[in-house]
Order: structure tokens, then sequence, then C-alpha cells
């Protein structure tokens, strides 16, 4: 029991930790209708900016509201730069382009930083949170908590703020938004801007649990495709309860089956959602087949 | 600077041409230098220990060279860059036909390796491995392929012998009650090694486990989890620099408790691995390549070859030579040391194999520790069959010599490893 | 402008040139091709033109799906591996000729992209991209674990024993003549697609893939056919790549990397136009080899870092690549000085 307890948390909580990853991913999607390729990226930006601050003396908890400011800026004059011409180009070109970014960031990292490992280790780095037999390890917990609590932030922010309301207005139609006198290409940008945020900021969480290195990137962009297909693309909620589930099932495949399976039982379960609910579970039936312009 | 080496080239092919008809060129080819190619991942991924190998294996040539060079010619290094195994088969290339190199040597890592030989073997150019461990290099019949280091098969080997030979008496565990696991990455390297531990361990009727998993995972709370429960005694662990911290970590958290932990993979011998965990590093034993070793243990060519070794790296690079180094240095001074001087003809691939396989030199004669007997062709042909892995341990942030114990400079500490409640 | 890609653009000019001249010149360039690959004694430029075949075969083959198909295909490294998997395999159990497993490998890799074009047929742009990369991913995990077949991450080795029956040659110069024969496969494949109506049907689809699928079951059979293809000579290349490294293993043949490659050589080239796909693969690879020779490797990222940002401005500012920068140059000579005739 106390194992299957154990499997249930720890699986929770890298599921927290996924959903934390997926989040700019799916806000970026479900405004703009990008797929940022680059997102695994800018998670590794954000570690490395939490690295150095670390290096500096920040704690690395106290680095993560700079991180996301910093990524927010990142964003916002990558999407002014880049993404904004492409917006009314076809998708090959807006996934080229994504591409594009993560080749140039992957370069420019390994030019900049060399291959090597960089670990981020506060002092608590290993406090553990014990209950009963159950043990875990607070910087995973932190992790899963801010993952909630920023999920419902930006949740709050769309909601509840006038550029929230322009964001909503946008994202379910844009020509309308454009009519009735909002400022599209500022929505779009702040809308980046939110995304890369949270991407950096999830960067700046994972650096005091996992070490950063130039290709980091790619395994973490593919998690997050997972998660949000899984729980719909665009859909906050979504990509929480997407990461939850590809976190559970990670964790009790590699326990109950092997530690091999895990990934094959994920990019399984990921393919047949795309084949029979491309959606997902959250998401809004048939914007996999929007068209080109949406 | 092409210009220069055009005309080299034409110079080299004037004087084979004269040789060819007979004239006594030997004098004049005395004065060529004989070119080596240098390949080995200077960018990427294994940049960061190819280039520490490749500074390594220099540091033979500049002593080569300041001898005098090989029988009066000195050594010119032609280094490349090989990051992929398709770059590497690129780089062999233009080494073999534009650099007219007639040596390669190199190259860290055996994705890269196995394709290189490849190259080496259809433009009959002697290839020179010093560094990269897949045992598959030697087993694919090619005649132009050495190999000085030890391979993957062997660093599970030598771990193996060392728990039971040397940890089982010092903790009181007997072959019929202990339980060993393996935990390893699925990699060629931890497959590898899992297999040939497995075969062994059937053979000897231990209690053995093994618990696979991809590298680049983010969670390893499930093996923790089950090697724990399984009341692991030994833990033998195959991992790179990514999965071991992660691994050691989440074995601190959950609680896992293991009497010795050795390592057998490349994560755990790196500087990385105590700045990464910290004093947990402490007591863990590594698998690996040599270094520091006791020199009563060497002969005294061996153990002066590497007195040269450690002060010309540390003048020359600024910092101690690390064990990656060593291996780059060890193998490559097998090359000029012990093979080349005895080659009349070092512009044929067929004396310098002939002379690499007449070389016979005991264990302790490089500074490695190893000694120098190449396996005819055949079966495993051109390993050479007197290398070794050996045993070291963290004590304090630094790796000491354990096992074999001949070689050991150090006592080890922690045996059994204490609970983690109590560090 | 913005959703005109750089075929249209082409189209009329390749038209307009006779069918005669266009052959001719085609002839010319591949007796050229044939030549200068048998002649060629430098075993370092007969290695990079090898590459640069090989690249152009595979960066060409993607074309045919992302480039006219306008279907953005991230998992083409799986029919390479694929197609290097299935010879090797075939020849190490059942001492079939890879000349023969190279076609076995084309057809699975044909059939399995059918299948795959089929069950995605609804997913449109990056729902498809994301699908293939996790198809891919699929892929690489069966070969890695299906340790008995594949030699798992150990992966497989090609023995070398000269024999022109079973694809391995004593000279780098033969491998070159069936990477020129690749080559010139694919890309008059290609030439041939883009005058008939399967091209005119993918550039339907690219452009307006609602009205040409309201036209039915020929868009749709387009579409797979056109998947099939790709995949097929994808996989040639697979066995080819196989047979002259003499080794493979699921990094080599199954990374995301490959996949990205032959998409970005084919953009920096010139999307959905014959031959921009062979021009981005000579930049690509001449580039890197070059960049790797003088600086050693010193900068080897730097060579990335470049190559990226010359994909992005292609991708934004000059759709039509390489080619279309050319093609652009010589109309405003030409409409400058007022001669010469336009054509590719």
């Amino acid at each position: 029991m106390d194992i299957f307890l154990q499997l249930l948390l720890s699986g929770l909580l890298l599921g927290g930790v996924y959903g934390l990853l997926s989040l700019g991913l799916t806000l970026v999607f479900g405004v703009t209708r990008i797929v940022n390729f680059a997102h695994g990226e800018f998670v590794m930006l954000g570690m490395y900016l939490t690295y150095f601050l670390w290096q500096l003396g920040f704690d690395p908890y106290l680095a993560a509201p700079v991180v996301f400011f910093a990524c927010f800026a990142v964003g916002v004059v990558t999407q002014h730069l880049l993404l904004r011409k492409t917006l009314t180009m076809p998708h090959l070109v807006q996934v080229f382009v994504t591409l594009g970014i993560s080749v140039v960031m992957q370069a420019g990292a390994q030019l900049l930083f060399t291959s090597n490992f960089y670990f981020v280790r506060p002092s608590y780095g290993n406090a553990m949170v014990e209950i009963g037999n159950i043990r875990l390890p607070l910087t995973t917990i932190i992790a899963a908590v801010l993952a909630l609590i920023g999920t419902a932030l930006v949740h709050l922010f769309l909601k509840k703020t006038h550029t929230g309301a322009a964001i909503r207005a946008t994202a379910q139609d844009p020509y309308a938004a454009n009519v009735v006198g909002i400022e599209i290409k500022t929505v779009y940008a702040v809308t980046f801007g939110v995304g890369i945020g949270c991407a950096g900021l999830a960067g700046a969480l994972l650096a005091p649990i996992y070490p950063v290195y130039p290709t980091v990137g790619l395994a973490y962009s593919l998690i997050s495709f997972v998660v949000v297909v899984l729980g719909g693309l665009g859909s906050l909620p979504g990509a929480l309860i997407g990461g939850l589930v590809v976190g559970l099932l990670e964790t009790f495949s590699a326990y109950y089956i092997s530690p091999e399976a895990k990934e094959a039982t994920y990019f399984t379960i990921f393919i047949i959602v795309l084949l029979l609910r491309p959606a997902g579970l959250l998401g809004l039936r048939g914007s996999e087949t929007m068209g080109a312009n949406h | 600077m092409e210009i220069d080496r055009r005309t080299l080239l034409q110079a080299a092919g004037l004087t084979l041409g004269a040789a060819a008809l007979g004239a006594p060129a030997l004098a004049q080819s005395s004065r060529e230098p004989l070119r080596i190619g240098m390949l080995f991942p200077r960018t990427g991924d294994l940049a960061l220990l190819g280039i520490a190998q490749a500074n390594g294996a220099l540091i033979a040539i500049d002593m080569a060279n300041d001898a005098g060079g090989i029988n009066g010619r000195k050594i010119e290094v032609v280094n490349a860059d090989a990051p992929t195994p398709n770059a590497a088969v690129s780089e062999a290339t233009r080494l073999i036909s534009s650099e007219n190199v007639k040596i390669l040597v190199g190259s860290y890592a055996s994705a890269i390796a196995s394709s290189v030989v490849g190259v080496a073997e259809r433009s009959d150019i002697i290839h020179w491995e010093v560094g990269a461990i897949a045992d598959s290099l030697t087993q694919r019949g090619f005649k132009n392929v050495f190999r000085t280091c030890a391979t993957a098969g062997q660093t599970g080997q030598v771990g193996f012998d060392f728990a039971l030979n040397y940890l089982f008496p010092k903790l009181s565990l007997t072959e019929k009650t202990a339980k060993i696991a393996l935990v390893h990455e699925d990699s060629e390297f931890g497959s590898t090694v899992a297999k040939s531990l497995t075969a062994r361990a059937n053979e000897l009727g231990l209690s053995f486990a093994t618990y696979a998993y991809a590298k680049d995972t983010n969670d390893l709370s499930p093996v923790v989890l089950k090697v724990r429960d399984a009341g692991t005694d030994v833990l033998l662990s195959v991992q790179y620099i990514n999965d071991a911290v992660l691994f050691w970590r989440q074995a601190r958290q959950l609680g896992l408790n293991v009497k010795a932990h050795i390592g057998l993979g490349a994560g755990h011998f790196q500087d990385s691995f105590p700045k990464a965990v910290g004093a947990d590093a402490d007591g863990v034993f590594i698998s690996g390549p040599p270094l520091d070793l006791n020199p009563a243990g060497l002969t005294s060519e061996g153990a002066a070859l590497a007195e040269q070794f450690y002060s010309r790296y540390q003048k020359k690079f600024g910092e101690k030579a690390s064990s990656v180094a060593m291996l780059g240095f060890a193998g490559t001074i097998m090359l000029t040391h012990f093979v080349l001087p005895n080659v009349k003809d070092p512009d044929s691939s067929e004396a310098i194999r002939a002379a690499a396989l007449a070389v016979d030199k005991p264990v302790g004669s490089t500074p490695a520790g190893w000694g120098v007997k190449f396996n005819p062709p055949g079966p495993n042909g051109g390993q050479n069959e007197r290398s070794f892995w050996i045993i070291r341990q963290w004590q304090s942030g630094v790796l000491q010599t354990i096992y074999p114990e001949q070689l050991a400079a150090v006592k080890p500490i922690m045996l059994p490893l204490p609970e983690w409640a109590n560090r | 402008m913005n959703t005109n890609t750089i075929s249209t653009r082409i189209q009329p000019s390749l038209q307009a040139a006779s069918l005669g001249r266009t052959v001719t010149l085609w002839v010319i360039i591949v007796g050229a091709l044939y030549i200068t690959a048998s002649r060629l004694t430098d075993e370092h430029l007969v290695d990079l033109m090898f590459q640069i075949m090989l690249a152009a075969s595979l960066a060409g083959a993607w074309n045919i799906v992302g480039g006219f198909g306008g279907q953005i295909a991230l998992g083409h490294a799986a029919f390479f591996g694929i197609g290097a998997y299935t010879s090797t395999i075939l020849f190490q159990h059942y001492h079939l000729t890879p000349w023969i497993g190279m076609l076995a490998g084309a057809l699975f890799a044909a059939l399995l992209a059918t299948l795959i074009g089929a069950v995605t047929l609804r997913l449109r742009g990056p729902f498809f991209a994301m699908t293939t990369v996790a198809f891919t991913e699929l892929v690489r995990i069966i070969v890695k674990n299906w340790d008995s077949l594949t030699g798992g991450t150990r992966g497989l080795w090609i023995p070398w024993e000269p024999n022109p029956w079973n694809f391995s040659f004593s000279d780098r110069n033969s491998y070159l003549l069936v990477a020129v024969t690749l080559a010139v496969l694919v890309f008059s494949t290609t030439a041939i697609m883009a005058k008939t109506k399967l091209g005119f049907l993918l550039n339907a689809l690219r452009e307006d893939a609602d009205a040409a699928r309201s036209v039915g079951v020929k868009a749709t059979r387009a579409r797979l056919i056109s998947f099939a293809i790709s995949a097929a000579f994808v996989a040639l290349g697979g066995t080819l790549y196989a047979q002259y490294s003499l080794s493979i293993d699921p990094t080599s043949v199954l990374s995301f990397d490959i996949s990205i490659q032959m998409a970005l050589m084919s953009a920096v080239g010139g999307l959905g136009t014959v031959i921009g796909p062979a021009l981005g693969a000579i930049a690509a690879v001449t580039s890197s080899s070059l960049l790797r020779g003088w600086f050693g490797g010193e900068l080897g990222a730097l060579h990335l870092l470049l190559y990226g940002v010359l994909f992005i401005l292609v991708m934004l500012y000059a759709r039509g690549g390489l080619l279309g920068m050319a093609i652009n140059v010589k109309k405003r000579l030409t409409r400058r000085f007022g001669q010469g005739q336009s054509d590719v």
C-alpha cells in the first residue's frame, strides 16, 4: 500500500511538473494557433538564466520571477521580430520558423556555454517531506504547487483583466476582435510573451531538480507535445490534467511494467489520442482541422 | 596554408615515387614528417571529454617529437572534428585522402569509432583506438583496427570481481545470500555491460537483478523503489552524468540504503558528479580508466612515462590530467613509444600492423598500468589483451585508487555506506 | 503573395520553356554527374559528392510531401531508419542481397506511409507534424527494444566484403554512382510529378485544402500516393547510407535531427520546386564540411547557428529559397537589360 501511495504521489508531482512545462505551449497555441517547436529551448533558456543568477548568489526561487520577466521580454521581442509576420502565412512557415529558432538557440547555447552540464544546488536541494513512510522531495513539491498556482494565475489573468478579455476575444475570433478595436498585434505579442515567460518560469523551477545543457530542450518539447495534445491543445486546465495523466502513466508503468516501457506507453497513447480525439480531453472539438489562418 | 599542404603532398608523392624506383630514399624520407590524424569529437554533446582525450594524446606526440621524433622523423598532427558518426566518415576520408595521414588516432566515443573503422578498413589505413570501449569494435574482423584500452564488457567484469573478491569479505557478505542489483541506462554501453554481467552471475549462481531505463528520463523513483524494496546489498550501475545524479539524489530522497555502490558508467567518474551531489558522492566506487596509480605497481619505464605525462599535461593545459586524458595518452604512447620506433616503413600499414602485433610488454609498462599485447587477427583481433579498468573511490570529493591492490594508493572509506539518515 | 508559394510563380516559366529544351538540359546535367562521379579520384571529394547526392535525394523526397503537398512531415527519419534496418536485417538473417532488401525496405516504408497518411487524413498542419514526430519516436523505441532483431541500441554492422552483388564495393566511386542514380530518380520523379495531374492535385491541396477536399477521392489518393513515394525514396536512401557507413544504430538513422535536416535543406533550397532541395543540400553539406575543415571544429556550432538564421530568414522573406532568389535576380536582370529568356 505504501508503495502504491508513494507512486501515486510521485506520479502526481511529476505530472504537476509536466503541466508546468506545458502551460506556455498551450497558451500560445490557444490564442495564436502557433505550435511553438522551440518551446523546450525557451525552458532551457530559463534554466540557464536561473543557473547564472544562482551563481551570482540568488536563490533559484527568488530568481524565478526575474527569469519570468526576462523570458517575457524575450518572448515579446521574438514575436515582434519573427512571428508577427507569420500570422497570415501557412502553418508550414510558422512551424518552420519556430524550428529555426530552436536550432539557433541550441547552437547558441553550445557556443556560449559549451556542452557542459550545469547543476543548481541550493542548500535545501535534498530536503524531504515525510508523511509516514512516504517521502517526497521539497523541490518537486514546490514545482508542482507552483504549476497549480501558475495555471490559476494565468486563468485569472485571462478572466479578470482587460488584457485577458482582449486575449480571449482574439482567441475566439481575431477578425471580430479587430473590428471592436482590439489591437490584435499587441494581444499576440503579450500572449507570446506570457507563454515564453511561463516556459522560462518552468525552467527556473526545474533547475534545482534537473541539470541544464544545450540539448535539454528537445526532450521537454516532446513531453509538452504529448501533454498538451492529451489535455487538449489550447486548454489551460487541459495542460494540467494532461500533465497529471502522463506523470501517473510514467510512474506506474515504470514500476509495474518496466522502466523502459514508459516511453512507449505515452507515445502510443499520444498517437491514439491524436487519431481518435485529436482535440484532446478538454480541447475544442474540431480545432485540429482548423484552417490555415485562424 | 592550402598551398603549403599541396607542395607537401607533392613532395611526399615524389618521395614515394623515388622509393618505388628503388632509389635510396631513406635519408630523404627521414626528414619528411610522419602525418598522424587525430579524430575526436571537438564539438557537440561529446566535445567535453573528446577534447580532453585528444589533449592527452597530444602529450604523447609532444614527447616523441621532443625526443627527436620517430627514427628521426618528426610527427605532424592533423586535427579533425568528429561530432557525429556521419561527420566522422567525412572527416576520416578527408584526413586519409586530402591530408595524406597514415594513421588515425581517435576517437573517444564508440558511435564515432564504429563509423571511422569502416573508412580505415576501406582505405587500408591503421585506426588506433584509444578511448572507445564498445566491445563490437574489435569483433568485426577488421585487420586495421587496434584498440589500446579495455572494453565495456570488462568494466562490468572488474566491478563484479571487485565486489566478490574485495567487498564481500569486508562487508561479511556471502555469494549465497548477498543481493546484487544492476541499474543501467539502455544505450549500447549499458546494455552491453548488463548482458555480460547477467551471463557471469548465472555462471556463479548469484542473486542478481537488472533494471534498465532510458537515459533522458525525468524520474527514476520507480527504479529506486524497486531496488530498495528488493533489499539490495551491493548496487552496480551504468549511468551517464544526468541520470547518475538524478538516481543518487532520489536514492537519498527515497531512502535507498545499500552497503556499497559501484558506478561502472561514464557518469560517476566525472567531476560533475560530486559537483552535483556534493558530499553524497563520497564512498561511491567507480570502475574506469586508470589514473593516479601507485608507482610501485608500475615498471620503471611505466612510472617514468607517467610522471612525464602528469607534469607535461599540467604545464600545457593548466589543469590536472583526467582519466579520460590518460586514456588518450596511454593509448598514443603505445603507438609512439612501443610500436612506431620498430617500424621500418611507417608509410605502410602492413609494416605498422606487423610491428604492433610483435610488441609484448608486461602489465605495468604503460602509465595506465597496462601491458601491451595485441590479439592476432581473428576473434577480437587488434584488442590489447593487457588492458583493464581499475576501481577508484570518491573520498572528500577526490577519486582515489583502491583496486587492484598492487596499484592502490589509499584504503577505502565508508564500508559499508552509512544509512542516509546518518549522513 | 503570402499564400502563393514559389512553385506557382515558377510553373508558368517551366511551361513556357519548350519540353525539348528542358529534357536536353536534364540529360546534360545527368550525364555530367555520372562522368564526374566515375572520374573523380580524390577520395575526399568523392565522399563529399556522395554526401551531397544522398542529402539531395532525401531533401528531394521530403519535398514531395512537404513542398508540393504542403504537409509538415517531421518524421521522415522513420522511413530512413526503416530502409536501413530492413535491408540490413534481411541480409544478416536471410542472406538476401541488399539490392533486393533495399526494394523491400522501400515497399515497407511506402506501406507504412500509406497507413499513416490514411489515419491522419483529418489532421492539419501542426497536428499532422506532431503525429509524424511521435510516429518516429515509436519506431525508434521499437527498434531500440527489439534487441534480437535489431541489435537494440548497439545497432547492426554491415560486413565489408567487396562484392557488387551484395552492394559492397572496394571503391567509393561505385557508391557515389548509386547515390547519383538515386538522386536522378528522385528528381526525375519530382520533375514529372510537377507536370502531371498528381502535382496539380497536390498543389491544389496545399493552396486550399478544403476546396481540394471537396473534389474528394482524387485529392485523398494524391496525398497518399505522394506520401508513399516520398517514404519509399527516403528508405532507399537509408539502405544506401547503411551500406556506405557499414554500421547503423537508432541514433545514427532514427533521430529527430534527420527529419529536421531534410525539411531544412528542402526549404532553404526552395520548397515545392524541382531542383530547390538539391541546391539546399549542396549548400548545407559543403558549408558544414568547409567550416569543419577550416575551424577544425572549434566553432562547429557556429555552422548550425548560421544555418538556423538563414533558415528563418528564408522562411520569412524569401520562401522561394535559394532557387527563388536566383530566379528573382535573373528576372530583374532580364527586365533591366531586356534580353534573354527565363527558363529554369
